[in-house]
């Protein structure tokens, strides 16, 4: 589908940001070894490749630059959730609140990018997104708030089904959750492409998405022990929507 | 990106001994699986295909957008008739939600058991967004799959009352899809290095058909879930061995 460019979307900002969301797109939809500077460069509204070794130095540094520009946002969201979760449920946490503060940082991201929502898809392709990563000391380590819901959901689910099953149980359903993101934030992105969509009802949505996700991803992994819980997930997202997130751009 | 995925050369010489027609169709899914539809180049398609022929496409099935059909059809029978058999094998039994789910994934375990690791069908299935059901064209599931999947419809409907149902299948239905590709990726990574017996790759996929049923079942219910009262496993081989080797459709206008 053909979209707008970068530079058409984004005019206020400066090259160097535009760079990144042309690349975090680029890479979204062509994967990283598809991804082309040619391409990049042209989409954030510049003739010229060199701006990318003034700006970055080279891909490389420029995909680390990608990733960093909206990991620490995704923090920040998980880390209030959890905040909310110790003065609202303290130590009455259930899965599904571990769940929700893995979830609803993307999505709303997602609600945040549109209408160049690609950071699901392109975090997929970097393969930033898996689970069974979050120990490795590698380029892309999962962050305190993030890696907390975490080991908060696995200890849970530990103690309920024992650590075995535990983790088969967790290695069924993990792998699929970046897939379930970008499939969603595709299609929302899509819908908005087309005027089919406006942000309160991408809003909406992402809202019912996130709640869903945090029942029904629950009840696979602790399926007969399973108890749904009475939090009223929509109204917190709500509450998070409403806080912009902070871009983080390195200064040179 | 694994070496399979990364390099054609594996995959091409894989498939050479078949028909350029069959070879394209491989082809498109890989590419659609790897890159998107529109990451899909004809130049890409033509290449994992083995040939040189630029007209081939157009020769044998019009455009890209027909070859995806062809692809879907291609696979289509196979799906069906496994369904088929796996139906079959239920009239015994008390059947339970996680039959009727284990009917469909059986079917994509059953063909999986017979390309692996050159597999990228389920890839192909989620980036072209499948199991979207309401449109009418030849990417539809038809036949005794779509049969599976109205019957989880109708029992969830009797259970949850049919919004529920609703709000339910859509995010199950993007549990299944994520959950088979990212299978499919995962085997194909590894099974790629280190192959291992038919009897091994067999047995991994049957109990990763089983569990996922179990968890989409739960997925599903929720709090009204309930496992398989027996193992299923016995079951899966029946409809296998009814079933024999996949017969493949190759649909072309030329």
């Amino acid at each position: 589908m053909a979209s707008k460019r970068t530079a058409h979307l984004f005019p206020e900002l400066a090259l160097k940001e535009r760079l990144l969301i042309s690349a975090e797109r680029d890479i979204a939809l062509h994967s990283l070894p598809g991804s082309r500077i040619q391409r990049v460069v042209k989409d954030a509204g510049s003739a010229n490749i060199s701006a990318i070794r003034y700006h970055y130095g080279d891909m490389a540094r420029l995909q680390d630059a990608v990733f960093f520009y909206r990991y620490k946002a995704i923090n920040r969201y998980a880390d209030i959730i959890s905040q909310r979760w110790s003065a609202e449920v303290g130590e009455h946490m259930r899965l599904q609140h571990y769940v929700f503060a893995i979830f609803a940082p993307r999505c709303l991201i997602i609600y945040h990018t549109l209408p160049a929502a690609y950071y699901c898809a392109c975090a997929e392709q970097l393969e930033i997104l898996k689970p069974d990563r979050i120990n490795s000391q590698d380029r892309y380590p999962w962050f305190a708030p993030l890696r907390n819901a975490f080991a908060g959901l696995y200890s849970l689910l530990s103690k309920q089904l024992g650590g075995d099953a535990a983790l088969e149980r967790l290695q069924l359903v993990a792998p699929l959750t970046a897939g379930m993101l970008t499939q969603r934030e595709r299609k929302l992105r899509e819908a908005f492409e087309r005027d089919e969509l406006n942000r309160a009802d991408a809003a909406a949505e992402l809202s019912r998405f996130a709640s869903g996700v945090a029942e029904s991803l629950s009840a696979s992994l602790l399926r007969e022990h399973y108890e749904p819980v009475d939090t009223d997930f929509s109204s917190v997202f709500s509450d998070l929507i409403a806080i912009s997130p902070e871009w983080f751009l390195e200064q040179t | 990106m694994n070496k399979l995925d990364s390099n054609s050369t594996a995959f091409v010489s894989h498939y050479k001994h078949l028909p350029i027609s069959e070879r394209m169709i491989l082809a498109v899914e890989r590419q659609t699986s790897l890159f998107g539809k529109d990451g899909a180049r004809v130049a890409a398609i033509l290449k994992d295909a083995g040939t040189r022929n630029g007209a081939a496409i157009q020769h044998y099935y019009g455009d890209k957008d027909s070859l995806i059909d062809a692809a879907f059809v291609y696979r289509a029978q196979a799906f069906n008739d496994w369904a088929g058999n796996f139906r079959a094998t239920l009239a015994d039994i008390d059947v339970q939600l996680n039959h009727l789910i284990l009917g469909m994934l059986g079917a994509w375990s059953y063909i999986l058991k017979q390309t692996v690791p050159y597999c990228y069908h389920a890839g192909f299935l989620q980036k072209l967004h499948w199991f979207s059901v309401d449109s009418q064209t030849a990417r539809n599931m038809t036949g005794e799959m779509k049969a599976f999947y109205t019957d989880v419809a109708i029992f969830l409907k009797e259970e949850l009352g049919e919004t529920e149902m609703r709000d339910r299948i859509e995010l199950g239905s993007l549990q299944v899809i994520s959950a088979v590709a990212s299978k499919e990726r995962e085997l194909r990574d590894r099974l790629s290095q280190t192959p291992g017996t038919a009897a091994e790759r067999g047995l991994e996929i049957e109990r990763y058909a089983i569990e996922l049923s179990e968890s989409v079942a739960a997925n599903l219910l929720r709090e009204r879930y309930r496992p398989f009262a027996n193992d299923p496993t016995e079951l899966l081989r029946e409809a296998d061995q009814r079933s024999g080797d996949a017969q493949w459709v190759i649909e072309r206008i030329s």
